[in-house]
């Protein structure tokens, strides 16, 4: 039995390395993999071809384009992180409740959030948090410029256009220009003023 | 290499990495230098990826960039064993280690003439270019093309005829 295993394995072997050197334009991979599973006591270490092709673009980045611009863009990123984090750092807390100053960011916390773009995300969110109120899901009502509790709401005309009195607002009734001169206007100017003294 | 050949390069990588890694560890019994064997192979395919896209055979093209690389190992580590071994020299009357897995000259059929042993491991053990195994046996370049082809095919007659390799 074991005799027949051992010349199994051994014409696989034999077959390997002929499909892999001599003969490799007719191999295939199925027939391939088949050799190695008689072959192999025990399966190679753990082999992941996303982490390894991972790991090829990151040890010669000079030979992938889209790394190069990845990395580029990594160090851009995390320019203006620091950009931002010195600004958080520097400038005074804008809170309602309290005019004292915000705790200032710690270097742990900056660093932790540099390097990926989800990180810039939330380093704004900590900035915010941490020196602003927090948003609130709808817009105050009340501290909207214009309108007032009471006020017409927004969509509504300010004056009523079935009112004759506030037509001024209109087009149609309001003069666009001065009345054209006519000759009667014209001559009815009186050419003196009148004298209090001659009635 | 623009966007369209990374990412065909990469679909590449996905389908045979793992089985030519197989094979690297297979011959070398050693995982880490089949992976930096593995990622030279694809190193090479990148700078060729037009060439390799136009290619009938990407596989059978990988398959000749590892066996090359695998040479070239194999002809590095038996270097470096000729050099360490006045330093260390092993005990008389043991035998030597055998090689873990089979080399080529001990799979050729045993009818091969002696031109044809030798044409075929110049090329597919030692990894030697046509120029190189011209200029070693003292032939023309494209006499030495002629009779690596002649090689193979009676090679592959001989095979047919072996147990083991029923097709």
């Amino acid at each position: 039995m074991s005799h027949t295993t051992s010349s199994a394995r051994r014409a696989a072997a034999q077959r390997l390395l002929l499909e892999t050197t001599l003969f490799q334009e007719e191999t295939s991979l199925p027939r391939l993999q088949a050799l190695l599973t008689t072959l192999e006591d025990q399966p190679p270490p753990a082999f992941s071809a996303e982490a390894s092709w991972r790991q090829l673009q990151a040890t010669h980045p000079d030979c992938f384009p889209l790394r190069r611009a990845r990395a580029w863009r990594r160090w851009a990123l995390a320019g203006s992180a620091a950009a931002l984090a010195a600004l958080v750092l520097l400038l005074p807390a804008q809170t309602k409740e309290s005019t004292a100053p915000a705790p200032a960011l710690s270097q742990d916390a900056v660093s932790q959030v540099i390097p990926t773009s989800a990180g810039l995300a939330a380093l704004y969110d900590l900035a915010y948090l941490e020196n602003l109120a927090p948003p609130s899901a709808c817009p105050d009502v009340e501290n909207l410029p214009f309108f007032l509790p009471g006020d017409t709401a927004p969509g509504h005309l300010p004056f009523d256009p079935e009112d004759k009195t506030q037509s001024i607002f209109l087009l149609e009734d309001a003069p666009l220009s001065p009345a054209p001169f006519s000759q009667d206007s014209v001559q009815n100017i009186p050419s003196e003023p009148a004298s209090p003294e001659t009635p | 290499m623009n966007s369209a050949e990374a990412s065909w390069l990469h679909t590449l990588y996905i389908t045979y990495a793992e089985t030519l890694y197989r094979i690297a560890c297979y011959r070398l019994q050693d995982a880490n230098r089949a992976q930096d064997l593995l990622h030279s192979v694809f190193l090479a395919a990148a700078q060729k990826v037009p060439a390799l896209q136009a290619h009938e055979n990407p596989l059978g093209w990988l398959l000749r960039a590892l066996n090359y690389e695998l040479s070239h190992e194999f002809a590095r580590q038996a270097k470096q064993t000729a050099q360490e071994q006045p330093l260390h020299p092993s005990p008389a009357g043991l035998a030597p280690t055998p090689p873990p897995s089979l080399g080529l000259a001990e799979v050729l059929p045993v009818q091969l003439s002696p031109r044809d042993r030798e044409i075929l491991l110049l090329f597919y053990e030692e990894g030697l270019s046509y120029q190189e195994i011209a200029q070693r046996l003292g032939v023309p370049v494209s006499t030495c093309g002629t009779w690596l082809s002649r090689a193979r095919k009676h090679c592959r007659a001989y095979l047919s005829h072996s147990p083991g390799f029923p097709d």
